[in-house]
């Protein structure tokens, strides 16, 4: 007589798998030395702010200026800008947002001007942070203006969380989205960059 | 103790079953025992109602535990995916070339896939590569499968299998599959 029950047990021992995806590697890019500041975490003097536009950065941008006077200055109808950071040694794991003292000049109508900040975590990066100046109609009009803000970019996110980071880059760009933009007019000037970590964290 | 593997639980219960053990004599009409093991493949048509019909390849290996009980592993797939099919399989006895036959068991799905290689860039400049790999998947199985049909014996290694089967999943009929395999004997007879 054939009997069901060896047939269960066949079902019950046939189990599901899966195979498991290799893990993904990274091929970075060329690390940018730290370099010491005056003030730590803020690149305000041409010194400091070269280690933003070393040959690892791309884009239309140079050093204007000297000393603490000096800005970095993209010009925006020559292309985008990608400015990497230099290494955070060690690297950070409280950091709230950048904070930054920029101007758009010369601008026309209808030019757009977005200026995220990535940062990048130790180990592989599955998904960076990406930081925003605050986007209010006020500061739409001041910066239509021309005059220098100083403004803290932040995630849009509600709760606020810390970020780990080794380095930042800082993109000067017409677009957010990966399809071409025509492209904006005049120049940006950044003045001074600062990563601002949490209250109460000491400095190295 | 030993690490169980189905395999070894699928004999492990055959052994433990007093019906099939009573059946010892040779099925073939030429009075010789079966091989161990037969390969062989064919075509299956399964009727999906509602749905329409499909006509797919069939792989498929038996093992005879007995003279008259087989687990039988059958994979039905165009391509790289697919049903498998793993059930018990009985055989009666030979009336001129043919013996009828019963199975019973469970289906599932197969899935294997190469992957390329992935690369994303990273606002940081960071390229994240994805090596290229092999995705493979089999899920337990989701019918129930009951069938039939009969097997004619072409030569002493050689046989034709023709039948068919019914799909059972969730308490309805998924599926009427009509099946057709040419098989080959492998190896030392039992």
């Amino acid at each position: 007589m054939f009997r069901a029950r060896p047939v269960l047990l066949l079902l019950v021992a046939a189990a599901a798998c899966e195979t498991t995806p290799t893990a993904p590697t990274v091929i970075e890019p060329p690390l940018v030395p730290a370099v010491a500041t005056a003030v730590p975490l803020r690149w305000d003097s041409a010194d400091e702010l070269a280690a933003w536009t070393t040959p690892v950065s791309t884009g239309p941008f140079s050093i204007q200026g000297d000393s603490t006077d000096a800005v970095i200055r993209v010009d925006l109808i020559a292309g985008n800008a990608a400015l990497h950071g230099p290494e955070l040694d060690p690297p950070l794991v409280d950091v709230q947002g950048v904070r930054m003292r920029y101007r758009w000049l010369n601008r026309q109508d209808g030019d757009s001007l977005f200026l995220p900040v990535y940062l990048r975590p130790p180990g592989v990066p599955t998904t960076l942070p990406r930081l925003l100046p605050p986007s209010s109609s006020a500061d739409f009009t001041l910066i239509r203006s021309g005059a220098w803000m100083e403004r803290m970019l932040t995630t849009n996110s509600v709760t606020k969380s810390l970020f780990s980071a080794r380095y930042a880059v800082l993109k000067v760009t017409n677009t957010l989205f990966t399809a071409p933009a025509p492209p904006s007019h005049g120049t940006v000037e950044i003045d001074w960059i600062e990563i601002a970590r949490s209250t109460g964290s000491s400095d190295e | 103790m030993a690490r169980s593997t189905p395999f070894s639980l699928i004999l492990l219960v055959a052994l433990a079953s007093r019906a099939f053990a009573q059946s010892t004599e040779p099925l073939t009409t030429k009075g010789l025992r079966l091989s161990w093991i037969e390969v062989g493949g064919g075509l299956t048509t399964p009727i999906f109602p509602g749905e329409g019909t499909a006509l797919t390849g069939t792989v498929q290996a038996r093992v005879n535990l007995f003279s008259s009980l087989a687990v039988e592993l059958s994979t039905h797939s165009p391509g790289s995916a697919g049903f498998y099919d793993l059930h018990m399989r009985l055989t009666g006895k030979p009336v001129g070339s043919a013996s009828g036959f019963f199975t019973m068991g469970g289906l599932g799905v197969f899935e294997t896939r190469h992957v390329r290689e992935f690369r994303n860039t990273l606002p940081t400049g960071d390229v994240i590569v994805y090596p290229a790999h092999r995705y493979s998947r089999v899920t337990r199985p989701f019918a129930m499968t009951f069938g039939g049909g009969a097997r004619f014996e072409l030569s002493d290694r050689v046989t034709a299998d023709l039948g068919g089967e019914l799909w059972v999943g969730a308490g309805t009929a998924l599926a009427f599959a009509m099946r057709t395999a040419l098989m080959v004997g492998i190896g030392p007879r039992r």
